[in-house]
């Protein structure tokens, strides 16, 4: 290997800087190799929600009974898309939202589908993915949300991929 | 007369030196500053790290501050001792900063830890590409960690040289703020792994050895707000160099009560019970240590027992 450090080098005895320097050298090229390597594989769910949708083939949603019709088609889209990218079936159930949220955060749900104030208190203790659908401004904004488990990253990062991409279609391509 | 006018021209030159590697600190602090609050997203790491960053920009606004009065501020009527003890008190504020840090990321670890909460950092949008947020946090962290290990390290010799408790405790707080990042990227890479305790724990670790650096200068600074004897440059033990003066004095002016106090970089020294002499006061006489250093004695005062009283 091309770091490697000849034996009696000046300058690079056990102990000085440089020596040190090359074994940090040393150190370094591994990680880096690591690094590069779990680009792809990171970041994972802790909970192992990704893991658990590729082997069931079933995305548990939750569709909280909300303002008729709004956000509807956009959500309607985005299962479209996470069915397409994920290989898996979602399995809809309807409910309050507040219900659906305390399964969501207990794991028995993946996705809650919910229109939600951007403001929402519920916003530090879940997630939420961009907004699929906006109605109204300011105080009064509502946006349709998939809100997903916090810390489960590579699923959040799916949903929030494919929620791009129905909200811009051109963006995702 | 200002302050400054006392030192001699080497010391002068270094504290001027200090004072531009201060506003190079604060310039990349800044720009750390801002860099991280652009990707911090959710992540509970990078807030505390963010707000650690922002704290560090108290030592080094303390010393420029302080260095500035100390060149340039005249003694007068409402400060008839000029601002020599200006200093001290940039020490104290940066050493609450130093210790309000690691209590902070000491607080904030353990509450991640007790509640267990996992840490959502999501993805962004950038050129076209879904990109994961924590690699532009790594990124974020990695900038933030050169800096202060780079300013830190330049401090140190001249604070040594300087004897400045102010500029030693901005090295400590570049050291934590460096240790911090490393903390932090470790953090990062664990909850990509999905361990959503590897940065808290790292964080707690950490937070331990910059609480003991606090507690440390917090106790050198308020024995010097107090008039206590000189304390050691990166300690709170007494200082060598002002405890052979002491026993100079002693030797020399023997029964006398020798009293030594520090403000800012200078000692003061008091000879209780002892009239002055009648001849000017050879200092180097006086002074045990590298002549060099012959500077930090600002003041020799000799205090004549009282008729009736003890002195």
């Amino acid at each position: 290997m091309c770091l490697c450090v000849a034996e009696g080098s000046p300058g690079r005895e056990p102990g000085s800087a440089s020596h040190r320097f090359s074994i940090e050298m040393k150190a370094l090229l591994p990680a880096t190799c690591l690094l590069l390597i779990a680009c792809n594989a990171l970041p994972r769910d802790p909970a192992g929600t990704s893991e658990r949708i590729a082997q069931r083939h079933v995305i548990r949603v939750g569709v909280a009974i909300g303002a008729k019709d709004f956000g509807r088609a956009a959500s309607a889209r985005l299962l479209d898309r996470l069915a397409r990218d994920t290989g898996a079936r979602p399995q809809l159930r309807t409910g309050a939202t507040e219900p659906l949220f305390t399964d969501l955060r207990q794991g028995r749900l993946d996705m809650v589908l919910a229109p939600l104030s951007p403001k929402s208190p519920w916003a530090t203790m879940v997630a939420f993915s961009p907004p699929l659908a906006t109605r109204g401004t300011g105080e009064d904004q509502l946006d349709q949300y998939a809100v997903l488990r916090n810390g489960e990253n590579r699923w959040i990062m799916t949903v929030e991929k494919a929620a791009r991409a129905v909200v811009d279609p051109g963006a995702g391509q | 007369m200002t302050d400054a006018d006392r030192l001699p021209p080497h010391i002068v030159d270094t504290l001027r030196k200090a004072e531009r590697l201060e506003y190079w600190n604060i310039v990349w602090t800044i720009s750390i500053v801002v860099a991280m609050g652009l990707v911090m997203g959710q992540s509970q790491t990078m807030k505390t790290a963010w707000v650690e960053d922002t704290l560090g920009l108290v030592p080094p606004i303390a010393f420029l501050v302080a260095a500035r009065m100390e060149r340039r501020g005249q003694a007068s009527v409402r400060f008839p001792f000029g601002f020599e003890r200006v200093n001290g008190l940039g020490f104290f504020l940066a050493a609450v900063a130093l210790a309000a840090t690691g209590a902070l990321l000491l607080w904030d670890s353990a509450m991640t830890l007790i509640r267990a909460e996992h840490a959502t950092v999501g993805s962004v949008r950038l050129f076209g590409q879904d990109i994961w947020l924590g690699w532009l946090m790594l990124a974020a962290q990695l900038y933030a960690l050169i800096p202060p290990l780079i300013i830190g390290r330049k401090e140190l010799p001249l604070a040594e040289a300087l004897n400045d408790k102010l500029l030693h405790t901005d090295a400590l707080m570049n050291k934590a703020n460096w240790l911090t990042g490393a903390a932090g990227i470790a953090g990062i890479v664990g909850l990509g792994l999905g361990w959503w305790w590897a940065d808290s724990v790292a964080a707690a670790v950490i937070s331990v050895d910059i609480i003991n650096d606090g507690w440390k200068a917090l106790r050198s600074s308020t024995a010097e707000l107090i008039d206590g004897a000189p304390r050691g440059l990166s300690s709170p033990q007494l200082s060598e160099e002002a405890q052979a003066l002491k026993s100079r004095l002693e030797q020399r002016y023997a029964g006398a009560d020798v009293r030594l106090r520090e403000t800012g970089r200078l000692i003061h020294a008091e000879v209780h019970g002892v009239s002055s002499p009648q001849e000017p006061v050879d200092a180097r006489a006086h002074w045990p240590a590298d002549e060099q250093r012959l500077w930090r004695l600002a003041q020799l005062a000799f205090v004549p027992p009282r008729r009736g009283g003890s002195g």
